[in-house]
């Protein structure tokens, strides 16, 4: 791994860690919804660095948002994790397999909804209730659409903002700029 | 190139196959929607802290009750045929906005207390016997 590699690693951790601290402060109508950028960084990573430096980017940035935030080894840290590693999976096998035809968007949303289903899944491990988590399944499957829709949009945009990045100490076929 | 952040030009960016799995995830939501619908009234909230039942509030007795979570107190207020969390130890407060609930089989949860509220509905043994088709 390059200089380059690990540096750029280490921004995209700072990055998804401060977008997913940030996220909890911004005052929402429905307190528990969340955006998912943080999200987004696994996916920007799946696709621009592939999914082994996606994964590590998304423990690292569990780890760290629930060190600042003082919730790290408790159950709201488990959800976070059990959340962004569900999100992971689903992002990185539909980008693998099924990308096309899906775009980057509905990658997004697949991610979204696996988000609400890895932290439901948690949830009912964590509390004890079993099948009556789903009693909260529909309003955040719901929301998963047009929220992973926003966050697929944000990060189609950076990705085609960004020049291509070099991978593995090799530099990507040069771009245009 | 349309701007994605119009509805329209994130409408027009999205494949055929993204519209389908954001109709199919919107559908799931729905369907479960449907099969969740419990129409009978329910009887008691049970509260668990860590999976472990540690109370049983009748929805017919109003009240108020502390009790201890993994993080510190949790106060529950029965009322209405319904339950909810007024005052609660942890840093969200997601609990106390989740409101009141009345539904069989609705649920609150405070994640920092690891606790969780469910109403239950279903006569216990020893309830008035009444049979599913009449209760429904």
């Amino acid at each position: 791994m390059t200089t380059r590699v690990v540096a750029r690693l280490a921004v995209l951790i700072a990055v998804a860690a401060t977008l997913q601290i940030a996220e909890g402060m911004i005052p929402k109508p429905l307190p528990w919804l969340r955006l998912g950028l943080a999200n987004g960084v696994t996916l920007l990573v799946i696709v621009r660095m592939g999914p082994g430096a996606a994964l590590g980017v998304a423990m690292v940035r569990v780890a760290m948002g629930g060190l600042v935030l003082g919730t790290f080894g408790g159950p709201a840290f488990a959800l976070s994790a059990a959340g962004a590693g569900a999100a992971w999976l689903a992002m990185g096998a539909a980008w693998r397999w099924l990308a096309p035809p899906l775009s980057l968007l509905g990658v997004s949303v697949l991610g979204s909804a696996a988000h609400v289903a890895g932290q439901l899944l948690a949830l009912a491990v964590l509390l004890g209730v079993g099948r009556g988590v789903l009693a909260l399944a529909p309003l955040l499957a719901a929301t998963a659409v047009p929220l992973g829709l926003v966050t697929g949009a944000v990060i189609l945009s950076v990705h085609r903002g960004l020049p291509p990045w070099e991978i593995r100490g090799t530099l990507a076929p040069p771009s245009d700029r | 190139m349309t701007s994605l952040f119009t509805p329209r030009g994130l409408w027009g960016a999205m494949t055929g196959a993204d519209r389908f799995a954001s109709v199919a995830v919107l559908a799931a939501a729905g369907a479960l929607t449907l099969g969740l619908r419990a129409p009978d009234a329910p009887a008691r909230a049970v509260v668990r802290v860590g999976g472990d039942v540690i109370a049983v509030l009748p929805l017919d007795h109003p009240g108020t009750f502390p009790v201890q979570g993994r993080s510190g107190e949790v106060v529950l207020t029965v009322e209405d045929g319904g339950v909810r969390v007024v005052e609660s130890s942890c840093a969200g407060k997601l609990c106390i906005a989740m409101g009141a609930k009345r539904r069989p089989g609705d649920l609150i949860a405070c994640v920092p207390n690891a606790l969780a509220v469910r109403l239950e509905g279903r006569p216990r043994a020893g309830d008035a016997e009444i049979p599913d088709s009449v209760a429904r």
